[in-house]
């Protein structure tokens, strides 16, 4: 039987198996993650997070109990699992599919017996199996890289501004109120949203299908996510833009996600309006941790270049933290270059090798590939494994800086200069460089 | 120093792993001189079959025979390794390291891990010598499987083609260069001394006298350098260079130069150039098919003056990035400790002067806490994170910790590239001043 067969299970020893959820392992595990989420062993259990395993279980257009993998010991409870969502990513146009593990957990009793591990070959089997072309999840720091993962797209840089150091409306500047984007807007949502996704020259994004929009609208109940709205016009009630906002607080912060605004208008006029309306917002905010009396300000996380934030640079008061990262993996390079084959053929097009004819070996130490080119056309990627020291290859680099080449984080000239085990010659480094060049993403996580 | 004998051991297909004694010369370096074949046409390498017997004759300063770890297979040397004692000095101290070199399997038997066992065996012994931290100069990505990150840059080129040599003008001094004699140990190490002290360099290489008189005539090996003294016309010594002992892929490399006053690069490189051109043609190549002699490398530090020294002579070169050296610290508690000294310096010429507090980092899966008080390191332990609301002040991959705890990437370069890297704002000022960067020049002892 495979690993994704939803019957499959796997005895660990001592009476522990690793096994595909059913319903009541799904809640089970559910309680196991808000037992564990606590900032400390007698911390009251919240039902947060059931919650959203109940949401994915139940309503979550693309996941299911069957989608958890969990461990039970011999007495059928739960001790440690976590959940493969299904999004897709927007890489330069190209749309690829990825395996997204969350909600990762393992009582701490039940630490360091290699459970997580079985848990991640069985989602990595399922992810592979359906023909996603990446993984992809927002971690704890260090832990996924044993799992192949790699920091390669950023994520999410963090500032945040207190209400209380906000001018109040000087003359001339409008006023708007958010307005939550119901279901049946989806149409109008979308628009704005990827109209601002789309217009910024973002690598990796993410597109929001319908059936998550109407999930996210009609179903979905947990605070680990974020709700929609218009940016609605005080005065004549048009639609200014859009924003996402989580539903929880964020430490004592009112949290945006995502913020667009019409083409016809400006986040120098709209900032501060902005701010304003979320801070009358604040009050709906569902507040989790029982230790915050209020929310004093906003916290925006969004990708490292928004216009919010070049915005914030000019007389703005604001507290930043450094940008974390997606952790990514790809297992199989073949898979993902026959996804990207169209931008990668437009962007030798575009370049200094249009018409390119060669092979390019590249060495990831232990893996790599090769791309068969011919006048301009990817004809072939080959998964191949090059001897251990790259003997052979035209380039040569360990693959969690191919990752972040790929996803656009870092340049191979910034890899070279950091790795002195990256090399590439002539030929090859001008090639890489022109399909893959460094470029900043926005991938929103859709839980 | 000669390794406390143990029982042999038994591997994969029978094979046996155990210490060498002088009689394994042979086989050692046979072994080697098919293991790194050279060119295309794989032609055997009598260098390292010269320094196979080097570190095995009992003769060599920083390694014994016993300190050859060999793997035999129907009573064949398959492969093997040496731990040298590597002379290392961090910001003043002394550090014992040991070196792992000339790593080598026979292509018959590799992938049956008898190299990860053989490493095994010589990083216990290193440990168990006192070594804090081991060293080595190896092919790219291999050695981290053994616990080995970069950490220290390890020789920067600066090329410059025979055919690119300035002219010797009448304005420019006239130099000769030549070896040492044996008695000149002590002129010799204070020039090169002089030179470290002058770079504030944090990692440096002692040359020990021992290591001075076998490379000046002992040495059968053409792995190593040599100290040669430069002289003005009435035989004033101003200078001193390490040049390799023979021609490498067409290239004489310089591994260290320097002057006294009033001597300089900026006077001296052009008529030094030309000298050295002199010795390279008498080196021998010890391999037919290898480039001939066409250029000088210097094979110094990556802030070396030198590059720039020649950029404002005119001197056409090549800059070629330095490579890295491996560095593997076992222990972080025990090399803290080791350097506490220094650290306390540093401590006390800075604006945390006098810092008293608990400094906890992770490595995630373990961590260290470090315990000052007043300006003094009083503790540095192991540290485990808490199951629930670890709260410690710095989180890094450890080998990302090596790095800057060598002095090779700083806190904002390595955060720049792993999230994971993270330290609270205190810390960070903390950890920046106890571990700046630095530049190093680490030098191989062959």
């Amino acid at each position: 039987m495979e690993v994704y067969d939803p019957r499959y299970c796997a005895d660990l020893g001592d009476g522990y198996i690793v096994k595909w959820a059913d319903e009541v392992e799904a809640h089970s595990y559910g309680h196991l993650c808000d037992v564990v989420f606590r900032r400390s062993a007698d911390a009251p259990i919240r039902n947060l997070n059931a919650m959203q395993v109940i949401d994915w279980t139940d309503a979550h257009p693309n996941t299911s109990h069957s989608d958890i993998a969990v461990v039970v010991d011999a007495h059928d409870t739960v001790v440690a699992g976590a959940v493969l969502l299904r999004q897709t990513m927007d890489y330069a146009g190209n749309l690829l599919q990825v395996g997204r593990p969350e909600l990762v957990v393992c009582h701490p009793e039940y630490r360091n017996r290699g459970f997580i591990r079985h848990i991640f070959t069985l989602l990595h089997a399922k992810s592979h199996a359906r023909g996603d072309a990446l993984q992809a999840i927002t971690g704890i720091p260090y832990y996924y890289r044993q799992f192949g993962y790699a920091y390669a797209i950023n994520y999410d840089q963090q500032r945040v501004v207190p209400f209380a150091k906000i001018l109040k409306h000087t003359d001339g500047t409008r006023s708007m109120h958010l307005h939550i984007a119901e279901a049946d807007t989806y149409a109008a949502f979308i628009a704005l949203y990827d109209a601002d996704r789309l217009s910024r020259g973002l690598l990796c994004t993410t597109p929001i299908e319908r059936s998550y929009f109407t999930y996210l609208r009609k179903q979905s109940q947990a605070v680990s996510t974020f709700d929609p709205f218009f940016l609605v016009d005080e005065e004549d009630q048009s639609v200014l833009g859009y924003v996402l906002i989580y539903r929880g607080n964020y430490d004592a912060n009112v949290c945006v996600l995502g913020a667009g605004l019409r083409k016809d208008v400006g986040w120098h006029s709209m900032l501060t309006p902005l701010i304003h309306a979320l801070e009358r917002h604040r009050f709906n905010i569902r507040i989790t941790n029982p230790a915050i009396d209020a929310l004093t300000g906003v916290s925006f996380i969004l990708d490292t270049e928004h216009p919010i934030y070049e915005q914030l640079s000019y007389g703005f008061i604001y507290t930043e933290t450094p940008t974390y990262a997606w952790y990514i993996r790809v297992p199989d390079y073949q898979r993902l270059f026959d996804a990207m084959n169209p931008i990668l053929e437009a962007r030798v097009a575009h370049s200094s090798m249009q018409g390119y004819s060669g092979e390019l070996i590249v060495s990831c130490y232990g893996q790599g590939f090769t791309m068969q080119w011919h006048n301009g056309r990817l004809l072939s990627t080959r998964n191949t494994r090059p001897p251990m020291m790259g003997e052979g290859a035209h380039a040569c680099m360990p693959n969690d800086t191919m990752l972040m080449m790929v996803f656009g984080r870092k340049s191979l000239s910034q890899i070279q200069e950091w790795h002195h085990e990256a090399w590439a010659n002539h030929p090859a480094a001008q090639l890489l460089g022109i399909l893959f060049p460094t470029q900043p993403s926005w991938f929103l996580w859709l839980n | 120093m000669k390794q406390t004998q143990t029982k042999e051991e038994y591997l994969a297909d029978g094979a046996i792993l155990r210490w060498a004694t002088h009689t394994d010369a042979a086989g050692y370096a046979s072994l080697a001189a098919h293991a790194f074949l050279i060119g295309a046409e794989q032609h055997s390498n009598p260098n390292v079959t010269h320094y196979a017997h080097d570190l095995t004759s009992d003769r060599h300063p920083l390694c014994h025979s016993s300190d050859v770890a060999v793997v035999c297979l129907d009573d064949s040397i398959v492969a093997a390794a040496a731990v040298l004692q590597q002379p290392f000095v961090y910001g003043g101290i002394n550090i014992p390291v040991g070196r792992p070199e000339l790593v080598c399997s026979h292509q018959n038997v590799r992938q049956r891990g008898y190299v990860r066992s053989i490493m095994r065996k010589l990083h216990d012994a290193s440990e168990a010598r006192g070594d804090v931290m081991q060293v080595i100069t190896g092919i790219p990505y291999y050695y981290h499987q053994f616990g080995y990150t970069w950490a220290i840059d390890y020789n920067g080129f600066c090329r410059v083609e025979a055919s690119d040599f300035p002219p010797i003008t009448n304005m420019m001094p006239r130099v000769t260069i030549r070896p040492f004699e044996r008695s000149e140990y002590g002129l010799f190490n204070t020039l090169y001394t002089n030179d470290i002290a002058a770079r504030a360099l944090v990692i440096s290489t002692p040359y020990p006298e021992e290591l001075f008189h076998h490379s000046l005539g002992v040495s059968v090996s053409t792995e190593g350098f040599r100290a040669y003294g430069i002289y003005t016309e009435d035989e004033t010594c101003i200078g001193f260079c390490l040049l390799t002992v023979r021609i490498w892929d067409g290239t004489l490399s310089v591994m260290a130069l320097s002057y006294e006053e009033p001597a300089s690069h900026y006077t001296h490189s052009v008529p030094v150039l030309h000298a050295i051109h002199a010795i390279a043609q008498t080196l021998p190549k010890p391999v037919g098919i290898q480039e001939d002699y066409h250029a000088v490398d210097m094979l110094l530090d990556g802030n070396h003056p030198i590059a720039r020294v020649f950029a404002a002579l005119n001197v056409t070169h090549t800059i070629i990035k330095p490579y890295t050296w491996y560095v593997r610290i076992p222990d972080m508690p025990k090399w803290i400790l080791h350097v506490r000294h220094v650290l306390e310096e540093r401590i006390a010429a800075s604006p945390l002067r006098g810092y008293t507090g608990s400094v906890q980092i992770t490595f995630y899966r373990n961590g260290i806490a470090m315990e000052w008080q007043d300006g003094k390191l009083i503790h540095v332990t192991p540290r485990t994170p808490a199951p629930y609301g670890d709260l410690p002040h710095a989180g890094y991959p450890y080998n990302a910790f090596c790095q800057q705890v060598c002095g090779w990437r700083s806190l904002a370069e390595l955060r720049a590239w792993y999230p994971d890297i993270w330290a609270t704002a205190t810390t960070a000022v903390f950890l920046d001043i106890l571990f700046p960067k630095s530049t190093s020049q680490l030098l191989w002892m062959n």
